[in-house]
């Protein structure tokens, strides 16, 4: 069997990547695989396989009908400009804002890619860690106030009311 | 700065030690955080002062953790070629970051157990790396961190999506979880590759050599997950842990059965053909050294040369790459004249004669 990267030597080495029920395997000869980054077996090497999200999408672009596509595909990012195709091409998104300009399309990847699209882990800061964030918003705040930096001082006031305002409905 | 470098070229990393739970099978355990910050795009996206204003911010926000009191920063773009590949090479930054080329750089503390990628793929990637099977540790400790770094921060965050990153593969809590494991008898019996086949959970990333007729470089799986959204961090490190267990004691039994069977003389012959080829080489290659290593780091863990001491075999995958021997003589070689620095340090470290 030849090298499926140069089709020029054997094979030396099969490297396998398993998901769950999925199994993808590249055969390189010696070269290819050094050139890889095979030769080094501590260090992430999934690149080899390329990526996953454009193996997902390609499959689902056959069994999508082509009116869904069209309008699912033409939102653009209204602060990065990002289009689903763009995002097709290179498997990353723009912005944090595309999540939500792309939610639609995202729900299926997701889905496909962790068997779920909700959140369950932990909560930002501003959610968690109440507490801790609070008493160390309030010395910033001090801080803020010390420096004249007002501007700051407004945005800091705003967040420990909104947290003072969560933990009230919480305990209630 | 080269005076740092030059510092840590020698320095082991913790994570090379070989102590720990389990460390004769689990090389190292890594936790790996994904964060981006809120307002500003993802790094491939942004513009050169949107890029810098992440490193300002980020760096402002580690001067006041406490975790990363003392770690050393390094631009990138300061950094030359082989500087940056012994980063890679001692796992502080990844291959993707060094192929990079805007506006980034990294915080490395100095046991290198703890490092923050600032522009990577995500505006910040916090890692920590920890020897054995300790992936309960290493995740306390990066949450720590993580605590400490957000104080400063505002994420980009949504109740629905978790932590936004610009990979979809990584968002949610943006936590990947990996162990390097070595079984070099689940791979010679061949029974590797049913494991592969049968074993494998929804959920959970495996890489390694397969295939009959067809090589191994030096026995090294890697098991991570795939799952990083609808899932708690815990929830995560729940499903990949017992799965490494498993390995841990297939690998056992295998090593045990070998050992009782008829397939023994096959391994012994293996194992000791490594000891003299290791012992009398003058010309070593990556792959040939990695296969060696493995067959007698097993022999050393079946009690077969009580005077070889296992303790160095991380350390010496990782200094007998192409960066760290260059750095360590002080000068650029070749493939071949590096063969033979490898060939030579292998019988240092290890006192084979």
């Amino acid at each position: 069997m030849l090298c499926e990267k140069c089709h020029k030597h054997e094979v030396m080495v099969k490297f396998t990547q398993v998901i769950g029920s999925e199994k993808k395997t590249v055969n390189l000869c010696k070269q290819c695989a050094e050139e890889q980054g095979l030769n080094n077996p501590l260090l992430d090497i999934s690149k080899v396989f390329g990526k996953i999200i454009v193996a997902i999408l390609s499959d689902h672009l056959t069994t999508k009908s082509a009116q869904e596509t069209a309008a699912t595909d033409s939102n653009v990012c209204d602060v990065c400009g990002l289009s689903w195709g763009d995002f097709e091409k290179t498997g990353r998104l723009g912005c944090p804002r595309c999540y939500e300009v792309h939610k639609e399309n995202l729900n299926y990847l997701l889905r496909r890619l962790h068997g779920n699209n909700r959140h369950i882990g932990k909560p930002s800061r501003q959610v968690d860690d109440k507490q801790e964030s609070l008493d160390s918003l309030k010395k910033k705040l001090e801080k803020a106030i010390k420096t004249e930096d007002y501007e700051t001082a407004a945005e800091l006031r705003d967040s420990i009311r909104l947290i003072q305002h969560k933990q009230g409905t919480s305990s209630s | 700065m080269s005076d740092v470098i030059d510092k840590m070229c020698k320095h082991v990393a913790g994570w090379l030690s070989g102590k720990g739970k389990d460390a004769d099978i689990v090389i190292s355990s890594r936790a790996r955080l994904a964060r981006n910050l809120q307002n500003i795009p993802f790094v491939e996206r942004a513009t050169e002062d949107q890029q810098k204003a992440v490193l300002t911010q980020v760096l402002k926000a580690a001067e006041d953790s406490t975790l990363l009191r003392g770690a050393h920063y390094f631009d990138l773009s300061a950094l030359q070629a082989l500087d940056r590949e012994l980063f890679m090479e001692k796992r502080i930054i990844s291959a993707d970051f060094v192929s990079r080329d805007h506006a980034r750089g990294f915080l490395v503390t100095s046991d290198e157990e703890t490092s923050v990628m600032i522009n990577e793929e995500d505006h910040v990637r916090i890692q920590t790396i920890r020897a054995g099977f300790s992936l309960d540790e290493s995740w306390q400790h990066l949450y720590r961190v993580d605590g400490e770094l957000s104080q400063g921060l505002h994420y980009a965050f949504s109740e629905r999506f978790g932590y936004l990153t610009a990979c979809p593969t990584n968002v949610g809590t943006g936590v990947r979880f990996s162990v390097f494991i070595h079984l070099p008898v689940l791979s010679f019996t061949g029974e590797i590759e049913d494991i592969f086949e049968q074993m494998i959970p929804a959920g959970i990333t495996i890489r390694g050599f397969l295939g009959e007729g067809s090589q191994s470089i030096g026995n090294f799986f890697q098991i991570s997950n795939q799952y990083t959204l609808g899932w708690t961090e815990q929830g995560v490190l729940d499903r990949v842990v017992p799965l490494i267990e498993r390995f841990i004691s297939l690998e056992r039994q295998a090593r045990e059965n070998v050992m009782n069977g008829k397939e023994r003389i096959m391994i012994e012959d293996k194992i000791y053909r490594a000891r003299g080829v290791l012992s009398n080489a003058r010309i070593l290659s990556s792959i040939e050294f990695l296969n060696l290593l493995s067959a007698l780091r097993l022999g050393v863990d079946l009690g077969f040369f009580p005077d070889v001491r296992e303790g160095p075999f991380n350390e010496l995958i990782v200094i007998t790459q192409p960066a760290h021997i260059q750095k360590l003589e002080g000068k650029v070689l070749t493939e071949r004249e590096r063969d033979e620095i490898r060939a030579r340090w292998v019988k240092e470290k290890l006192h084979l004669n």
